[in-house]
């Protein structure tokens, strides 16, 4: 399926409910997002948009905010 | 040559002169003569297997790179010649050769290091008699193995995921594995954030040497003062522990704990500090895990390095795996969304745990203290749903104080608990030191014998017990976002010399010396 | 080139200064003022005169070598550079900071055979923390740290206070006044002076009172086994040897006596005797051992001792006076000294015709007493007792060489029971005895 910006905030929700993810640009900094949430968030992003992830894809800068996990799929469905 | 001994601080002194002496080009020279000889004087001929490591990573990152560029090179050339699926296969057959290459080196140095720390303890449980094989009691473990390793092969594998370029420079390389900062206890550091501060020459710096100085003896307090001391009294138990009951074993309990941080963190400020003074940062390996709410909050905050290291080279990869990604949805189809999401994260969060166990030593104590920690966690993670509806009915206030307190005691007891198990000479004496909490509580006159006979006395506990305090004090302080060392610089000459020579005077008076034993670093043996 | 500012050298060295001067507070506060090597090391470093002959050794040495009597049998400078528990390699040490401030002609090494064997303390630095602790700063002082402590033993050795932790804040005021007097600062024998014994002099400590004639009791020796050598006391024994040869210094051994029946008890003291015959012979020197001493020469008396291996004032006294004839005929080259002496152990337990102590303990019901005797004496025990309201002993059974007694012969009212011994045969009331006291 194609990326859109809110089935991110969709998948973020599930993962992790309570939180207004289209204004937190600190996910991964202010420990919101731990290494468990990425590495399902990560899975449900391969799955869902048939993309692959790599390791080296899970820094903190691609996945701080909605926008930047927006991006990154972005990129990797246009390769 | 312990970090705690006169000898160590000679060295040092000569070390940190010799650096700033010598003219930029050379400094990095310095380290590395300095880390093989601190080597050699601690391994002898055992420097062997680190030189071997050295060689097969250097060599295998290189051939790596080569590859790659080579096959670049190729496709650029004969992009026009060839079309869609034969460019297909050529990369496949170029990432298939990386691969074995990556594998070569990893299995080779793996291999040694499962061998070396393994051999034994595999040996015995499959059964297999040892004086067959000629008795494997003469394998002694190179000092650090299990951190260079690690250090060496996180670096192989970001080359082979292309993070950064392959270290030409061999000589270079050694000191990246082989500092002598590091070796003893880690922590097991990144190549992109240490080679380059190791490689680059640092000037001198007062400031940063005070801060450097000041941090080293922080932990000299916290090893020789808090950790020592608290050992005489967890070694008696420990080593006897049938004839301890109820208080004195909950005492144990807390104190392995107050001594392992204190030791292991003691050390790793030491390396810090000596570390800051050459101009070098060093990755943080403890950041205050005693405010941990949750266990998995724990293991970001308690041996960092480890936790990060085995996070990217097998808990990531782990999950991103195809393997992985047909068990989730197999996992899907069968048990719906949620739990095809969370049991795999699951699986491979106790498989990390089990790495992180058994990194530590060969033994089932560690097994069990991996797949507690690693069972720990998962549970929590499947039962996240159920938590959240138990606090929505109960309306309990997670953001409260109150709360927050409560987690962090309840993650302390139940850690204490696990790593008394762990310390304990053998997992049945681990199971029956627990059992014999319950027996004979309260025997407070008991207790007070114990720490007399320990050595410790009621001197030392009054100390002890002050001293933890006065960490306690710090790490609050340091939770709360102040930065006491800096807070310390900033105050007038006065103040400044007098917590230098409190630091100094405490630490002179209160040390732990070698009529009642100077402990060699509890992570040292790793 | 780097950030040297010279406020910050300033800075450090004021800091570095200042911190010495508290590690000083701290040492002064601390360590308690008796101190038997600090008053002996001052002397040696003020001695005007040069010191002609120093005395090496342990407690057997610098409580059995009286340094009056030897200067004025001697007519020379003598020095007592003895020092509890002092390791042969501490005596290495000593003698080449004597050299750094005189010439000795003799150097008289104490031989007991404690230093040539190993025993569990053997690791503790404390003989050496007590003499660095008073060496003058030099070459020779590094030396002597670098060789006499290790890693773990190092630390005390630079911040000696840490060897008296104070557990009651009083103490360190007794300290304070106590040191803050003259007679502290200029190092006066009466710091060291005690209710039993006292600094004399020159290295020499006094020890009032021996053993009263009779009443040596149980000796507890140090042991000697062959197989258990001290090959750095024979490394450093080499270096003594190599170093007085270098300076001109006529090395001469002297085993300083233990009660006879420390000797005995030893059991094989004769394979002792030989170890250090052969350190002697190694390099041509003569070995005097007082334990073998000739009645003509030395008479091996319960006074002269006051434990199982230290001498009294009185029976230093006599040693030294004998030490000083030995000397000055071996120096004269007069008289085949070997007739003083007996050849080996047998001959000297051959030769004695008593009984040299005699102890009880009770065993299965059964006080045993034990006794040590010359070779060809069949001991005899007599067993008494006394109540604790009289002062008389009335005897349960009388001398036979039966050497127990049943308990429940002992009358109930008893409050101590003596043990008489002597040699069968003899006919005095006693030679040895023991006391017993029943609350044991």
């Amino acid at each position: 399926m194609k990326v859109t910006i809110e089935k991110i905030y969709e998948i973020l929700n599930e993962i992790i409910p309570g939180i207004d993810f289209k204004i937190e640009t600190k996910l991964v900094d202010s420990d919101i997002l731990d290494s468990f949430d990425i590495a399902t968030l990560a899975a449900e992003l391969e799955d869902i948009f048939d993309i692959e992830i790599t390791v080296n894809d899970l820094v903190p800068e691609n996945f701080n905010s909605g926008l930047s996990i927006y991006e990154l799929v972005l990129n990797r469905q246009n390769e | 040559m312990t970090f705690a001994s006169l000898y160590f601080i000679f060295f040092i002194i000569t070390v940190c002169t010799l650096y700033f002496a010598v003219p930029d080009g050379m400094k990095w020279i310095v380290l590395l003569i300095s880390s093989y000889f601190f080597y050699f004087l601690l391994s002898s001929v055992w420097t062997v297997f680190i030189l071997f490591t050295t060689a097969t990573v250097f060599i295998s990152a290189i051939a790596i790179e080569r590859i790659t560029e080579h096959s670049t090179e190729y496709l650029n050339k004969n992009k026009e010649l060839m079309d869609e699926e034969q460019v297909k296969a050529y990369k496949a057959k170029t990432k298939r050769i990386k691969k074995y290459t990556l594998l070569c080196g990893l299995f080779a140095n793996l291999g040694i290091l499962i061998f070396l720390k393994y051999g034994k303890f595999l040996f015995e449980n499959i059964n297999l008699s040892t004086t067959h094989i000629a008795s494997l009691n003469w394998i002694i473990l190179p000092v650090g193995i299990s951190f260079y390793t690690f250090q060496a092969l996180g670096y192989l594998i970001d080359v082979y995921r292309g993070k950064y370029k392959a270290d030409h420079n061999f000589f270079k390389f050694s000191l990246f594995l082989s500092f002598f900062l590091q070796i003893i206890q880690g922590p097991i550091s990144r190549y992109d954030e240490l080679a380059l501060q190791l490689y680059k020459p640092h000037r001198f710096y007062y400031a940063r040497a005070q801060n450097g100085i000041l941090l080293m003896l922080w932990g000299y307090f916290k090893k020789l003062v808090i950790a020592d001391r608290a050992a005489l009294y967890t070694s008696m138990v420990f080593e006897n522990y049938i004839e301890y009951a109820g208080i004195e074993i909950i005492l144990a309990a807390i104190l392995y704990t107050l001594q392992i941080y204190g030791d292991f963190s003691g050390g790793i400020d030491i390396i810090r500090g000596i570390a800051q003074i050459l101009g070098i940062d060093m990755a943080l390996n403890f950041k205050r895990p005693f405010f941990a709410r949750t266990v998995s909050e724990f293991w970001r905050r308690w041996h960092i390095s480890l936790g990060s290291w085995t996070k990217d080279y097998i808990f990531y990869p782990l999950i991103l795996s195809k393997g992985f990604a047909r068990f989730r949805k197999q996992m899907g189809n069968a048990l719906g969304h949620y739990l095809g999401k969370t049991i795999p994260v699951c699986v491979s969060t106790i498989i990390l745990f089990l790495v992180i166990g058994i990194w530590h030593g060969a033994s089932w104590n560690y097994v069990f203290y991996g797949l507690c920690n690693g069972g720990i966690i998962s549970l929590g993670l499947l039962l996240e749903p159920v938590f959240d509806k138990v606090i929505k009915i109960t309306r309990l206030n997670t953001g409260s104080r109150a709360w927050s307190v409560f987690q962090m005691i309840r993650t302390f007891v139940v850690l204490s608990i696990v790593r008394m198990i762990v310390n304990a000479k053998s997992l049945s004496a681990g199971f029956s030191m627990l059992v014999s909490i319950g027996r004979d509580w309260g025997n407070m006159n008991a207790l007070k014998k114990a720490i007399i006979a320990s050595g410790m006395g009621k001197w030392g506990a009054v100390v002890l017990f002050t001293a933890a305090l006065v960490m306690l004090l710090v790490e609050v302080l340091q939770e709360n976002g102040i930065h006491i060392r800096e807070s310390i610089s900033r105050q007038n000459v006065i103040v400044r010399w007098i917590t230098y020579y409190g630091l100094i005077f405490a630490i002179l008076f209160f040390m732990m010396d070698s009529s009642d034993g100077i402990k060699e670093f509890i992570y040292a043996q790793f | 080139m780097r950030s040297f500012k010279i406020i910050n050298v300033f800075k450090t060295v004021l800091f570095m200064t200042v911190l010495s001067l508290l590690i000083e507070v701290c040492n002064f506060t601390s360590i308690p003022p008796q101190s038997y090597t600090r008053i002996m090391m001052h002397e040696m470093y003020g001695q005007r005169e040069n010191i002609d002959v120093v005395f090496l050794g342990a407690s057997h040495a610098y409580r059995s070598f009286d340094t009056r009597i030897l200067d004025e049998q001697l007519g020379m400078n003598t020095f007592n550079m003895g020092s509890s528990s002092q390791s042969v390699k501490d005596s290495y040490f000593l003698l080449r900071e004597m050299y750094s401030h005189h010439l000795p002609r003799y150097c008289i090494l104490e031989m007991s055979w404690a230093r040539y064997n190993i025993y569990d303390f053997s690791s503790n630095a404390t003989s050496s923390y007590i003499l660095y602790d008073y060496f003058r700063p030099s070459v020779n002082k590094l030396y002597y740290f670098f060789s006499a402590f290790n890693e773990q033993t190092a630390i005390n050795a630079v911040l000696p206070f840490r060897r008296y932790p104070i557990t009651a804040p009083s103490k360190y005021l007794e300290n304070i006044k106590a040191k803050m007097t003259k007679e502290y600062f200029g190092c006066s024998y009466s710091v060291a002076a005690y209710d039993n014994e006292h600094y004399a002099g020159k290295g020499y400590v006094y020890r009032n009172k021996g053993f009263s004639r009779g009443n040596v009791g149980k000796v507890e020796p140090y042991t000697w086994s062959n197989l258990n050598i001290n090959n750095e006391a024979v490394y450093y024994f080499d270096k003594i040897y190599k170093l007085c040869e270098e300076n001109g210094t006529e090395l001469i051994l002297v085993t300083a006596p233990v009660p006879l029946a420390s000797v005995a008890a030893v059991g094989n003291y004769q394979e002792a005797h030989e170890f250090l015959d052969s350190l002697a012979e190694k390099y041509g020197l003569v070995h005097y051992d007082f334990n073998l001493a000739k009645k003509a020469l030395f008479e091996n008396r319960d006074e002269y001792f006051y434990d199982s291996g230290h001498m009294s004032g009185l029976g230093a006294n006599v040693f030294s006076n004998k030490v000083a004839g030995i000397l000055l005929s071996h120096i004269k080259d007069i008289d085949d000294l070997n007739e003083f002496f007996y050849s080996d152990t047998n001959e000297l337990m051959a030769s004695v015709d008593y009984v040299l102590n005699v102890w009880a303990e009770s065993r299965e019901g059964k006080l045993n007493a034990y006794s040590f005797h010359g070779t060809d004496v069949k001991p005899e025990y007599e067993f008494l007792y006394r109540t604790k309201e009289s002062d008389k002993y009335a005897v349960i059974k009388a001398y036979s060489s039966i050497d127990h007694i049943y308990f429940d012969l002992i009358p109930a009212d008893a409050y101590e029971v003596r043990v008489n011994a002597r040699a069968g045969g003899s006919s005095g009331a006693f030679e040895q005895y023991y006391i017993y006291r029943l609350d044991n």
